[in-house]
């Protein structure tokens, strides 16, 4: 399957430097991390490489298709943004049918988590019940990379562990590039960690490194890392 | 199909805000006149409809667009679906 390539994505905003010569790349079966300060960027640097948000600069390409906006995009990136983006007044299994491609179908509605949930509206539903379909929509898509902007907003530890699971088991068939304001699930699910901070991109060798950039404490990474 | 079905969702909660706006445009003209007005309803429809489109999506539901981008559907081919069923509206409207 063909890589999804970014490179000279450049972003300001009011003559600040948001996003500066960024380069990232993905392929399929990788799971791509990417971690960062509130506000660092991550949301943008998503939506732009989706297609949704313009880039004073910016170069994406899957395979030989240069991606310019979500119209280029369709069939090879899908984007699962911070909020919930389900249309309201329709039930799950219209939505699932409505979504999905019928032969994408059966895996989301065999669901167990989805399954008690089908005939419900989405607006009836609990902010992680809404998240877990989402994912399962958004990972079921068609696309070939799937972009997923704080999936774990909102779920219960459980749904969190199953979520990172059933990515970690589905990653074989897309690439992945996951944010979340919790370093921990991105790191939990991620094969590479890279760390946006003024602007940058830098990849993460050893978790270390993140107490140096500034994003951990001494504190937290030695009782979470070397106990 | 899929697609097509989709527009229609995304245009179902403009429309129904348009066709309610337009009515009221329309009792309010009969309220004056004192006689019904297809061709104004018509009118009051199709330049409320991207008004509402601007309110129920930019401003309400934002992150619905992602829902409609997901499936290949950009800003510009809903905008234009919008004002596509704007105008077939307005002819139905005003041969009636």
């Amino acid at each position: 399957m063909s890589k999804l390539h970014i490179d000279s994505l450049t972003k300001s905003y009011n003559n600040k430097i948001i996003l500066s010569d960024v380069f990232i790349s993905c392929k399929k079966g990788e799971i791509k991390g990417l971690i960062g300060l509130n506000g660092s960027g991550k949301s943008t640097l998503l939506k732009i490489i989706y297609g949704a948000e313009k880039a004073d600069s910016k170069f994406v390409r899957v395979g030989n298709k240069i991606i310019k906006n979500v119209y280029d995009g369709r069939n090879l990136i899908s984007y699962l943004p911070q909020d919930s983006f389900l249309p309201n007044n329709i039930s799950i299994k219209s939505l699932i049918n409505l979504f999905l491609q019928k032969e994408n179908r059966p895996i989301v509605i065999e669901n167990e988590y989805v399954k008690p949930l089908l005939n419900k509206k989405n607006q009836d539903l609990s902010g992680g019940e809404k998240r877990i379909i989402e994912i399962l929509l958004t990972i079921h898509s068609n696309a070939k990379y799937i972009l997923l902007d704080e999936p774990f907003n909102g779920v219960s530890p459980i749904i969190k562990d199953y979520i990172i699971e059933y990515i970690k088991k589905m990653k074989l068939l897309k690439g992945y590039i996951v944010t979340d304001h919790d370093y921990e699930n991105v790191i939990n699910l991620a094969d590479k960690i890279v760390y946006l901070q003024n602007g940058y991109l830098k990849e993460i060798n050893d978790k270390k490194e993140l107490v140096e950039l500034g994003y951990m404490s001494k504190t937290t990474y030695n009782t979470v890392y070397k106990t | 199909m899929r697609i097509l079905k989709n527009i229609l969702i995304f245009q179902k909660k403009i429309f129904f805000i348009s066709y309610l706006t337009s009515i009221a445009i329309g009792i309010l003209g009969f309220l004056f006149t004192g006689f019904i007005n297809h061709q104004t309803i018509g009118l009051g429809f199709s330049l409320i409809v991207p008004f509402a489109q601007y309110y129920v999506y930019d401003i309400k539901n934002k992150n619905q667009y992602f829902y409609y981008y997901n499936l290949g559907l950009s800003n510009i081919m809903l905008w234009v679906s919008t004002f596509i069923t704007a105008l077939i509206n307005f002819f139905i409207l005003i041969i009636i």
